[in-house]
């Protein structure tokens, strides 16, 4: 089941697992997550796990609104953007279509609302 | 006042970021900078980005969802207001009055971290280079101004007699930028910013001791012997002594190429505890700014905003106009802070959180700096030192600067190689004058290794020579009383073929503001004329107009 965009939220069904890609905006733009936390528990915000192609992570959708961080990094020397999306069967969801890279980093921080 | 100079910093970083231009159209730009608002010009890209696209216009669905939830990315959210948040946050010990005077003074910290910044590294050269007579630099360095510098200096390397020089240098770039009044410290280069890696340099001998013969024209006195019909005149020109180009192949790097690749995501992982730490921090402090953005949304005024703005968004894209456009995404933004700024510490976070995303830009340029390695320059003068035939030099520069342990410490390495620029017919020596390497350490003085209140170098020089000096000789050379007659190209070997060393120790005064002061002592176990070992002191003073406050802003 894809992560789907509400005004102000993400919206997802708490439980399930989902994959979120960051592609490059732009053709020659080299884009790669640098770190990503989501949710908080006792010892701060919680850490997610990178996969190893350094383009996409997994998230286990937590209950209630909780902060997505994704920091982005480019060694591009013009600044770009980059887009976060969901690819299932196929089909492609677009999650932001526009991460902007200031100085060659980005953050990407919506909330993901876990029903 | 740490603080402060913290928040200046942020301050900087957002001006960098706000004077980018690369991809928005000229109109659009205008636009935004006609809104002045700092929402405009931090969401500039973003919207010029949608407008084009035109999907409110469209119903595309999702619209660009920063747009619609312009919290959604820090590092343009608290670009928008860090200036009001550090106002805000200071009129509780300022008067309203005292408003203003802050402003000028940030921008004037700002324009002082922007000449901190511009040098790139500790110890760029601004004198001349190791075989110019006069220099204090006997290694040339791989950096050098961004705009122009100017240095005097005295002294010599392999030459017997000191010289004392006067060297201009000019960036290519940085002239092009001042002339055409652009920004001076954008960190988003277009095409024509390739220019950067371009340096011009002339130098130019001064307070230059000569000799001219003047015939005479006739006896003044009846006692003046006849056969006087020409005398040697003293002279103390200004003499052009040198030009040269630098091509710095600065930190080369190639983003799409595997190799680069490679050593990009090595950086990272290599730096993965400082992004961890950096970022983790600014989501702590994003999240006490913002503790649920939704929630935001649930407020009636900000749902109503949102309404309209995605009413009006649609109409301004239908409508072509862009002012418009921008004027109502600026009255979406003001209405979210003005419901975000009932939180009485608000903007003390967003001034935290903004502070987190210029240290993690910093983190970036650590590890990209980590990943494109040694610095790499090639330099080629023309010289026509006094006295002495016309030559060609090629150097090849190389420089590692330490980012860590001994950050701002640069060892440096030269091979170079000096060829006559003409052979005279009869000529008892070949093309080729000598080769030389050379080195050097440089070690930076004080607690900020940014902007080092000296530097402390050491350096060696090693010159392989194929024949002896070669001198020009006139008339004025030949010794008084001899009476010999001397044709042009008349020339002589002096000293000694084979090799030729200098050991020079240096200490770089960095008085600020682009003033630097070097002291150095060389010894050298022969020199171009004599053959005896020789000691030799050598002094400067250089100033970097990179450092003038006026021309770091666009006009």
């Amino acid at each position: 089941m894809a992560l789907k965009e509400i005004p102000g939220d993400i919206q997802g069904a708490k439980g399930t697992v989902e994959t979120i890609q960051i592609v490059p905006g732009q053709r020659g733009t080299v884009v790669t997550i640098a770190s990503v936390f989501y949710g908080t528990d006792a010892n701060g915000p919680i850490t997610i796990a990178i996969n190893p192609d350094k383009a996409s992570f997994n998230l286990t959708i937590l209950p209630g609104s909780n902060l997505l961080q994704v920091t982005l990094f480019s060694p591009n020397q013009i600044d770009s953007s980059a887009i976060a999306q969901q690819t299932s069967n196929g089909t492609t969801t677009v999650l932001e279509d526009d991460i902007e890279f200031v100085n060659g980093a980005a953050v990407w921080s919506p909330e993901i609302l876990g029903v | 006042m740490r603080r402060i100079g913290s928040y200046m910093f942020v301050l900087f970083t957002i001006l960098l970021s706000l004077g980018a231009e690369a991809k928005i159209s000229k109109e659009h730009q205008a636009a935004c900078k006609a809104a002045k608002s700092e929402v405009a010009d931090a969401y500039c890209e973003l919207l010029d980005d949608e407008f084009g696209k035109a999907m409110f216009a469209n119903g595309s669905y999702p619209q660009n969802g920063v747009l619609l939830n312009p919290m959604s990315q820090e590092i343009p959210f608290t670009a928008a207001i860090f200036h009001e948040a550090y106002l805000h946050v200071l009129s509780s010990k300022l008067t309203a009055d005292a408003k203003s005077l802050a402003t000028s003074a940030l921008q004037t910290e700002a324009n002082q971290l922007g000449q901190a910044l511009s040098t790139k590294a500790a110890v760029p050269q601004t004198g001349a280079n190791a075989n110019t007579n006069g220099s204090t630099n006997l290694v040339s360095k791989p950096t050098t101004t961004d705009l122009i510098s100017l240095a005097a200096e005295s002294g010599a390397f392999t030459d017997t007699v000191n010289g004392t020089t006067m060297t201009a240098q000019a960036n290519a770039n940085g002239l092009r930028r001042y002339l055409a009044g652009d920004n001076f410290a954008t960190l988003k280069p277009t095409a024509l910013d390739t220019l950067q890696h371009l340096t011009l340099t002339a130098t130019f001998n001064v307070a230059q001791g000569g000799t001219t013969s003047a015939t005479t024209t006739g006896q003044a006195t009846s006692t003046t012997p006849t056969s006087i019909t020409s005398v040697v005149l003293p002279s103390q020109n200004l003499s052009f002594s040198s030009i040269g180009a630098s091509l710095a192949v600065y930190r080369p790097y190639t983003p799409t190429s595997t190799g680069f690749g490679k050593a990009w995501t090595a950086a990272i992982v290599k730096n993965q505890d400082a992004i961890t730490k950096t970022s983790k921090q600014l989501f702590v402090d994003y999240q006490k700014a913002i503790p649920n953005q939704g929630s935001v949304f649930e407020g009636p005024e900000v749902k109503a905003a949102l309404d309209t703005w995605n009413q009006k968004a649609g109409d301004d894209e239908k409508a072509n106009d862009f002012h418009k456009f921008v004027s109502d995404f600026i009255t979406f933004v003001n209405t979210i802070l003005a419901e975000l700024e009932t939180d009485p510490s608000f903007y003390q976070n967003i001034l935290s959180a903004a502070a987190d995303t210029a240290q993690l830009q910093q983190v970036r340029n650590t590890i990209l700096d980590t990943a494109r390695g040694s610095l790499a320059t090639f330099k080629y003068t023309y010289s026509t030192p006094p006295g002495k035939p016309a030559t060609h030099d090629a150097t090849a520069v190389i420089g590692y600067v330490w980012g860590k342990g001994d950050e701002g410490a640069q060892l440096t390495f030269n091979a170079s190689g000096s060829w006559f620029s003409s052979i005279p017919a009869g000529a008892k020596y070949g093309r080729v004058k000598d080769y030389q390497i050379s080195g050097e350490f440089d070690q930076p003085i004080g607690a900020d290794r940014s902007s080092p209140r000296a530097i402390f170098s050491v350096a060696g020089y090693g010159q392989y020579q194929y024949s002896a000096n070669v001198l020009n000789v006139t008339v004025a050379n030949v010794v008084p009383g001899t009476n010999i007659s001397v044709p042009s190209n008349s020339q002589v070997f002096t000293s000694t073929p084979g090799w030729l060393g200098v050991a020079q120790t240096k200490l770089v005064f960095n008085i600020g503001k682009g003033t630097s002061i070097p002291i150095a002592v060389k010894w050298s176990n022969k020199t171009d004329l004599l053959t005896g070992s020789d000691w030799k002191g050598q002094f400067g003073i250089s100033y970097d107009l990179s450092a003038l406050s006026s021309i770091l802003q666009a006009k």
